[in-house]
């Protein structure tokens, strides 16, 4: 078996509050093999967006890992010093937020924010600059990306928005692609749009992808591998449609269950006919 | 299949309820805290010294004794004597008779204005709106002791007069905070969801805008007591307002100015170390007011 | 439960409407130079007594602004609204207010529909204080009588809004807007900010009440599975417009619009072995270009040269199904849609 592309063990986070500590994350587990798509999924207060934080080593105030290990190629995250992680979290891990539009910077357009992450990570002139930034925005399939580059994130949709998102997270070439709740916030349809692009990418750029969500229907169409988070912990990981279709825990059935309304609706049908 | 409501709420008999509006005195009751405590606590004290320690003290707050003018302190002057021989110690306790009488009259006056034209204007959006702002405006810009004099100068001098001045240099203060807190919060869905529910546009304002509004301006209440004494010392410096020999912070700290380069330090010293304290005071008082006003201290 | 608000001269029909609306308009004026933005245009719809329309579409359709409209809450341009009868466009503040303990709404935000300052009890109320005689020992009674309905535990009514759970704070906001007894309930995206557990929680709590109390419901969602599940009938909105109306299972598994299809491709089973639709819908809603035929020509697969003079009406389909489509056909003609894409 290859090397995963990412893989975290027994992590353990707690976060010190005023006059308490609370354990946010217990001895969590995951593996994204390298090329494929792992969703982690799980509710508010699930662990899924602080596992996240903890894998690019962004808690929040008061954050500790106590325990465990992130592991990215052959590389232990956690014990980096500060600027190799900077070098980290720019160049081998691309992220992706929820709510596009405030991910970018208002004050400058696309294409200035762009170009301000190659310089900080790559030693390009600018017009390989110039170029490079063309080339992503055309990959995450925007048409016309001059008019993209010069425009300023409030004048993009929110669709557009992401798609620029992604292109900045993918402009250093990363072997790894987080993506927290991409997708919340934007309409049905967009929302499609934008999971067929990360798909593509994952598919046609080899890329790592690391979904976090609370929708099982993203897992369900999307993903190839999943961890269910409930409480701080992974209750079941596994294969997709292991998971899903024949699911162990109880807590992943009654997600299941309650994700589609299904009993809901039948219910509704069969007081109808009364 | 029809699931029933869980049963552990209707067989147990009648709870208590809250009844009513868990109001600001029950309120105060559960959330007592050190600011709120400490602020009041130097305030009282500070009232109830004004009284009792000219009553005790062998010197009259206002009465001279040349012959003992420009003592350094002593045991018969624990904080010395100036250039009048007045005891300072005496004045500096008798001091708040004055100073927060008229603070509390002035910037009260103030805040209760400001607080209704904010409310106003903030509510009804019209042109009445843009045009006290402008005003606002106006008021603000000027320097406020220019405008100050100017205004005692017009209304004669006297104290009632002082305390008009306090409440129009302080009124746009609070007219613009509460303005832009009442432009906010009506835009908030609890808002609509009032709107929805039946309120009419005087309940709406009083029982949700108002109390929601409130919160930086009862904050700002402290920090405009504090400047409220300074602004007395400075008018008082100018000739306007406060005369001798009535005891007051600011004048004494003014009249002992000239010395502290020859060595007679206490005689602006203690008044502004007291001026100090009830400064603090007041703040400790308007953030403690507003740790029991929160509701949602997380 | 008290029916005696029931007496009004609708409540013994079964098929009586509860709520008709004809030809509503609202337009919001923007900035100088910048066209007005056309929130709703034309929409006609009624919803039966004790039954549930949906309202789905996305952001942009409108759909909001229809329940705030429903409500009084924002007055339309033009348009009949007429609610148990009584119509709504024109009434005097006075009138209107009274006529809350009729009609109430749910909003998509649970916590920021609560006034932070109200604990439960308060919240829960208010309304009773504005519109009933109720006091002292009564109000407390029909107050935990109402927690009762919501499934709310009665040790929570000295909670604060930010003291509770998302699923808990819109129990809160149905048992204040049950307070008065209303017949008609707005909810615009009801559960849209919970989580899914509790999501469903509270849609079973929504039908039960119906039950129980012979409610009303408008329901406004961009979610598929919850219009699925609670309603009987769906109306499809995009831009403004109303595309598609009909039976909720009609509309969803035999579309006759394109734009609803799209919708329904778009949605995600949870189910690994049912894929969503092949095809993904391209181009975004944009209401600052808007079309000047056919609302949907911009996104539209399907588009012809018709489509682009002017807006196609609502045609039957199928009996009860209406889509706004040139290439639906009354009955007869009716051409499978699906086929075509």
């Amino acid at each position: 078996m290859t090397q995963p592309a990412l893989s975290v063990e027994d992590l353990s986070v707690e976060i010190a509050g005023r006059d308490s500590v609370a354990t946010v994350l217990t001895g969590v587990g995951l593996t994204l093999e390298k090329g494929r798509m792992h969703g982690l999924v799980g509710e508010t207060g699930s662990g899924k967006s602080m596992t996240a934080r903890s894998i690019i080593r962004l808690l929040p105030p008061g954050g500790r890992v106590t325990s465990g290990s992130v592991r990215l190629g052959n590389r232990q995250l956690l014990t980096l010093d500060p600027k190799e992680m900077r070098e980290v979290r720019g160049v081998s891990i691309g992220m992706v937020f929820q709510n596009p539009r405030t991910a970018l910077y208002p004050m400058t357009t696309v294409e200035t924010q762009m170009a301000n992450v190659l310089k900080a990570h790559l030693d390009l002139d600018r017009a390989e600059r110039s170029a490079r930034i063309r080339e992503r925005l055309r990959l995450v399939g925007i048409d016309d990306e001059d008019r993209i580059a010069r425009s300023y994130p409030h004048e993009l949709s929110g669709g557009l928005a992401q798609r620029a998102v992604i292109a900045t997270a993918l402009l250093c070439d990363p072997e790894v692609l987080i993506a927290d709740e991409p997708t919340t916030g934007l309409d049905a349809t967009i929302q499609r749009q934008i999971l067929e692009l990360i798909a593509f990418l994952q598919s046609e750029l080899s890329l790592s992808v690391l979904i976090i969500t609370h929708d099982l229907g993203i897992i369900a169409q999307y993903c190839h591998t999943v961890s269910v988070m409930h409480d701080g912990r992974v209750v079941e990981d596994g294969d997709m449609r292991q998971v899903l279709l024949s699911p162990q825990h109880d807590y992943t059935r009654r997600l299941i269950a309650a994700s589609d309304l299904r009993e809901l609706h039948g219910e509704r049908v069969a007081g109808a006919d009364r | 299949m029809n699931r029933p409501a869980p049963q552990e709420s209707r067989t147990s008999a009648a709870p208590v309820l809250p009844r009513h509006s868990e109001g600001f005195v029950r309120r105060l009751r559960r959330k007592l805290n050190p600011p709120l405590l400490w602020g009041a606590f130097i305030i009282i004290a500070l009232a109830v010294g004004a009284y009792v320690v000219p009553a005790i003290s062998q010197f009259g707050a206002e009465v001279a004794n040349p012959r003992e003018a420009l003592e350094p302190p002593s045991g018969r002057h624990p904080f010395g004597t100036d250039r009048s021989g007045f005891d300072i110690f005496v004045r500096v306790f008798q001091a708040p008779r004055i100073d927060l009488t008229i603070v509390v009259l002035g910037v009260g006056l103030g805040a209760v204005i400001g607080t209704v034209l904010g409310v106003v204007t903030g509510f009804s959006r019209r042109i009445m709106g843009e045009l006290s702002m402008r005003v606002a405006d106006v008021v603000q810009a000027f320097p406020l002791l220019i405008l100050a004099i100017a205004l005692v100068a017009l209304g004669g001098n006297s104290l009632t007069n002082v305390v008009f001045v306090l409440a129009f240099v302080n009124a746009p203060v609070f007219l613009r905070l509460i303005r832009s807190r009442v432009l906010t919060v009506r835009e908030q869905r609890f808002i609509q969801a009032a709107v929805a529910l039946g309120n009419s546009t005087p309940r709406l304002v009083f029982r949700h805008v108002l109390p929601n509004s409130l919160g930086p301006a009862v904050v700002q209440f402290g920090i405009s007591m504090g400047y409220g004494i300074l602004t007395l010392a400075g008018l008082a410096y100018l000739g306007v307002g406060v005369q001798l020999p009535t005891a007051e912070w600011g004048s004494m700290i003014l009249s002992g100015s000239s010395y502290i380069t020859t060595g007679q330090w206490w005689i602006s010293v203690f008044p502004g170390i007291f001026l100090a304290i009830a400064v603090f005071a007041f703040n400790l008082l308007s953030e403690g007011i507003e740790q029991v006003r929160e509701v949602h201290i997380r | 439960m008290s029916n005696a608000a029931h007496n009004a001269a609708t409540a013994d029909t079964a098929t009586a409407v509860a709520v008709a609306v004809e030809a509503m308009n609202k337009t919001f004026p923007t900035r100088r130079g910048v066209p007005d933005v056309v929130a709703v245009e034309d929409v006609s719809f009624t919803v039966d007594y004790g039954r549930t329309l949906g309202i789905v579409g996305e952001s942009g359709s409108g759909k909001s602004t229809v329940a705030r409209c429903l409500l009084g809450l924002t007055p339309v341009d033009s348009g009949r609204i007429e609610v148990l009868g009584r119509s709504i466009v024109d009434a005097p503040a006075r009138s209107l207010r009274s006529w809350r303990s009729e009609m109430q709404i749910v909003f998509q935000e649970p916590y920021e529909s609560l006034d932070p300052r109200y604990h439960v009890w308060e919240s829960v109320a208010e309304p009773l204080l504005l519109h009933t005689d109720l006091r002292g020992g009564e109000l407390a009674g029909r107050v935990h009588e109402l927690l009762e309905q919501v499934a709310l535990s009665p040790d929570l009514a000295g909670r604060y809004p930010h003291e509770l759970s998302g699923g808990q704070q819109q129990r809160v906001n149905i048992a204040r807007a049950l307070a008065t007894s209303p017949r008609v309930l707005v909810l615009d995206e009801p559960t849209a900010s919970l989580d899914v557990s509790v999501q469903e929680g509270v849609l079973r709590l929504l039908l039960r009440l119906q039950r129980e109390l012979n409610l009303t419901y408008v329901l406004i969602s961009h979610d598929l599975k919850a219009i699925r599940a609670v309603c009987e009938r769906v109306a499809v909105m995009y831009l403004g417009r109303l595309v598609e109306i009909g039976p909720t299972d009609e509309v969803l598994s035999n579309p006759k619009h394109p734009y609803t299809e799209f919708l329904i491709g778009a949605e995600l089973s949870v189910d690994p072995d049912v894929a969503p639709a092949a095809s993904v819908v391209r181009g975004e809603v944009t209401s600052s270009e808007r079309p000047t035929g056919c609302v949907f020509t911009g996104r539209c697969p399907l588009v012809t040269g018709a489509c682009h003079e002017s807006q196609p009406p609502l045609v039957e389909a199928t009996p009860g199904h209406d889509a706004a489509c040139i290439l639906v056909k009354p009955e007869s003609a009716a051409s499978d849609l699906s086929g075509a894409v």
